[in-house]
């Protein structure tokens, strides 16, 4: 780093360039794309086997698309499956560098579709795999160790350009740094809330369950966490730090994967902290292992197909940039959308995005909320006086139900699509009134939505409740008062 | 700055730890009393001291109902029907203080609809009853559906009202007139009490048998998931009693009187007492008997939540007792109170499926609308 500021010190810009630019071993580049691939092909196969497909894209006729991607709607049931099947073999393409660019772009294509089916499905870390999957298709991480390479030996090179690495040093970055942001709150700094209800869940595992039922425990992993984000980065960055902060990535990620259902998240975090190493860190770990195996096996046969690995290619050629300064400018660009999409819950000044969910998602806000809400919608037709109450179940499964009541912009679509099924039925004038209520972060439960608002008309600012509404305005007379004047 | 973070790495320990420290002297409380809680003990509690006294007080009132039946059989007149019925109810109360936990052997062994399905189908019954190639015994009970079998079918017989057209009291002279001139009537009455008394008889052994694979052990070893099972079990409960019986009744059409059928307990005249014990028995789940309950989980994480529940649900039995005659009466006449019995529900329903979920990290997976 300080070589950085010395040379951008001496000579600017190009300096910086040149250091953007400089050559770097594409060893860790290579052995990202095969942990990646290897745990994306994993997440595919664990998602097939547990039933999920089904559950979340083909169990309920209503999907809550995003806005601008309503054409997007899941496949046939035999399609969808095939369409996983087929992205854990564009996965494991990916690992292997086999057509490397075509894998990751379809992959990355593959799987932003099925995001972008259904919003209740979002969680950070499918955002980050649509990312990182995308970020690779323009990488040189097939141009060692690879099939494409092995192929192709015009392709192997030993050297790449340093952005590559540090492009994706940078989206991981983003993710710590704005994690940790999100973290400076009162809930989570001051009652170690969401952790004390989280940790006090676990309390059954073997040896540590006691503890976790603790609230000291609860303020320290708290603690520990918000500083972890903020500053994991800068102490992987650094030589010094760089072993101990390895090793507290593991502990922190491994501890996460045990106590809470995380999924992928944690491999994918382990995998990409490995960008924060050495760019030759794959060529000395097998050549360590070459050592081992060979001290082990006879004659020290084991070790020599390793150590072979583990050698440069002796292929001089660097992997460089084609248009250097669009690359630059695409690179800016991408750079400067991820670092303003996070900030949104500040921009807009939501009084706290886990509550109204403005500017909630792609923001990192990760692990931050525990919110459980409750809705049930109360249509009328003002021109003949018909009213009912609608039962969500007819148009959503109980996953998507559960979450749909903890986001008031869902509960709104919901709304609107059980308009329009209303009017199709005859009711042309229907409204539709939410009583919605939910509870963030162990705080007792408020009103979310207001009731008196149509949702299937035009919402003015103001439907969705503040945090701060006074919990007496809960009760279901309230709520009944209210959806009388309402017309529900 | 590799020499400034080595050099200053005890100096951010100790920063770090002042300020947890510091946090933890602000914003800790004194930790409320707790009667040396853990969840497996609360768990333990329940299943020892809530459930498998339920059962073995539903398998005595059983056998009681089916002797009081067998005796009625034996010479059938106005005081031993009157007995039968008295018996009736108490199995059906000691059915119903369970019906908020319809899960382990009960749901096991497929007993569920035995003892909680109530929409008995009287034309069904009285096919059976009329077809004399069909032997009233056990093994046409095992094969016949829910429909016409169980502690609601005996209802029918018991408190016949003529199909659901009256709203007086339960018709006796009718119910008796039918019972003493058809011996297969009798015989189907008995039958289905000698059922419902085996299978009770059952999961009362059940849930009184020690070991790690006793129904009460992996209950109580369930850890989390039991939790799980045990809200999701009560939040239903809370729903289906407000919305299938509270609100289903406000919202029946007139006349009420011949819509008795929709009602649970139409028949014998307790569809108010069924919703006051369903609400009791939640209350004696989350208070606990003579033991921990749901709301010492609660209380060690959140007193005042737990608290809030308490109250409410004191607020909700009151008033559903204050609503004081059977709800196909109270939708004529006491509309207001069964509306305020009907809101105290609610405001039930919403604590435990937003604040009691969210506070003990619950999942719910039933489907609302589901039960009954």
């Amino acid at each position: 780093m300080t070589a950085i500021r010395q040379t951008c010190a001496d000579d600017g810009p190009q300096a910086l360039f040149r250091w953007f630019t400089a050559p770097v071993d594409l060893a860790s580049l290579a052995a990202f794309r095969i942990l990646f691939g290897s745990v994306m092909a994993a997440g595919m196969i664990r998602f097939l086997a547990k039933g999920w497909v089904r559950e979340i894209y083909l169990s309920s006729p209503f999907h809550f698309p995003y806005t601008g991607f309503e054409w997007v709607h899941p496949l046939p049931a035999e399609w969808m499956h095939l369409h996983f099947v087929l992205l854990a073999v564009l996965a494991l393409m990916l690992a292997a560098g086999f057509c490397y660019r075509a894998a990751a772009g379809l992959f990355c294509l593959g799987f932003t579709y099925v995001e972008l089916i259904d919003q209740t499905a979002y969680l950070n870390h499918y955002y980050l795999v649509c990312l990182l999957s995308g970020l690779l298709i323009f990488l040189p991480a097939h141009r060692a160790w690879s099939v494409d390479a092995w192929r192709r030996p015009s392709l192997a090179r030993d050297a790449g350009p340093a952005w590559a690495l540090h492009l994706l040093r940078f989206q991981i970055a983003v993710v710590y740094v704005f994690a940790g942001l999100a973290k400076l709150n009162s809930d989570w700094l001051l009652h170690a809330q969401p952790l004390r209800i989280w940790l006090a869940a676990c309390s059954d595992l073997a040896l540590v369950g006691p503890w976790l039922q603790e609230e000291w425990v609860a303020y320290a992993a708290s603690w520990f966490g918000a500083i972890y984000d903020l500053t994991i980065v800068f102490f992987l960055l650094r030589r010094r730090t760089r072993p101990a902060a390895f090793l507290a990535v593991v502990f922190f990620h491994v501890g996460t994967w045990m106590l809470f259902s995380i999924g992928m998240f944690p491999w994918i975090m382990i995998a990409s902290s490995m960008l924060f190493l050495p760019s030759d860190w794959p060529r000395r770990f097998l050549t360590g292992c070459a050592v081992i195996a060979g001290r082990l096996s006879p004659g020290g046969r084991w070790g020599r197909p390793l150590d072979a690995l583990a050698q440069p290619a002796a292929c001089p050629k660097v992997a460089t940039m084609r248009r250097p300064r669009l690359a630059a400018t695409l690179l800016v660009a991408y750079a400067s959308v991820q670092l303003l999409l996070p900030l949104r819950p500040y921009l807009l000044n939501a009084e706290n995005p886990a509550w109204s969910y403005r500017g909630f998602n792609c923001a990192w806000q990760v692990m931050i909320a525990e919110k459980t809400g409750y809705v049930e919608f109360h249509a009328r037709d003002p021109a003949t006086g018909w009213s009912a109450r609608v039962q969500s179940g007819r148009y959503i499964s109980p996953r998507q139900d559960t979450l749909m009541a903890q986001d008031p912009f869902l509960i709104r679509e919901l709304a609107r699509y059980i308009a329009q099924d209303l009017r199709a039925q005859g009711h042309a004038r229907v409204q539709v009134f939410a009583d919605a209520f939910a509870a963030l972060n162990g705080s007792p439960s408020r009103r979310l939505i207001d009731p008196k608002v149509n949702l299937a008309g035009d919402t003015s600012s103001g439907w969705i409740l503040p945090l701060k509404t006074p919990v007496s305005s809960n009760s279901a007379a309230t709520s009944r008062t209210v959806l009388a004047k309402a017309g529900g | 700055m590799d020499r400034f973070f080595s050099r200053r790495w005890s100096a951010w320990a100790a920063v770090w730890i002042s300020l947890v420290l510091t946090a933890q002297c602000l914003h800790a409380k004194p930790a409320p009393e707790q009667k040396n809680f853990s969840r497996e003990a609360m768990l333990r509690d329940l299943a020892q001291k809530v459930i498998a006294p339920g059962y073995a007080r539903l398998a005595a009132n059983c056998r009681m109902l089916a002797d009081n039946i067998e005796a009625f059989n034996a010479s059938p007149d106005q005081a031993a029907l009157d007995r039968a019925r008295a018996s009736w109810n108490a199995a059906f109360v000691a059915a119903d203080s369970l019906r908020c936990f319809q899960t382990g052997p009960v749901a096991e062994r497929q007993l569920v609809s035995t003892f909680y399905y109530w929409q008995a189908a009287p034309n069904r019954i009285e096919a059976i009853v009329k077809d004399p190639s069909q032997t009233i015994d056990q093994t046409l009970l095992d094969n016949v559906g829910a429909t016409v079998k169980g502690l609601y079918a005996m209802e029918y017989f018991l408190f016949d009202r003529r199909g659901g057209q009256l709203a007086e009291p339960p018709d006796s002279a009718r119910a008796l007139d039918l019972l003493t001139a058809s011996p297969r009537r009798r015989a189907y009455l008995l039958a289905l009490a000698r059922d419902a008394d085996g299978k009770a008889g059952q999961l009362a052994a059940d849930w009184s048998a020690t070991g790690p694979q006793s129904a009460a052990e992996k209950f109580a070893a369930g850890g989390q998931a039991s939790l799980n099972l045990l809200v999701n079990q009560l939040t239903q409960s809370i729903e289906n009693t407000l919305q299938n019986h509270l609100q289903l009744t406000l919202a029946l059409a007139a006349p009420v009187d011949r819509q008795l059928n929709r009602i649970k307990g139409g028949r014998s005249g307790s569809s108010l007492q069924s919703v006051v014990v369903a609400l009791e028995s939640v209350d004696r789940f989350y208070r606990g008997e003579n033991g921990l309950g749901l709301r010492d989980s609660v209380n060690r994480l959140n007193p005042a939540l737990g608290a809030r529940v308490q109250d409410k649900l004191t607020a909700a039995i009151a008033a559903a007792r204050e609503i004081g005659e059977p709800l196909e009466r109270a939708a004529v006449d006491k509309r207001a109170a069964l509306q305020n019995a009907v809101d105290q529900a609610h405001e039930m329903e919403v604590l435990f499926k937003v604040d009691l979920v969210s506070a003990l990290g619950v999942t719910i997976t039933f489907t609302s609308g589901d039960s009954d």
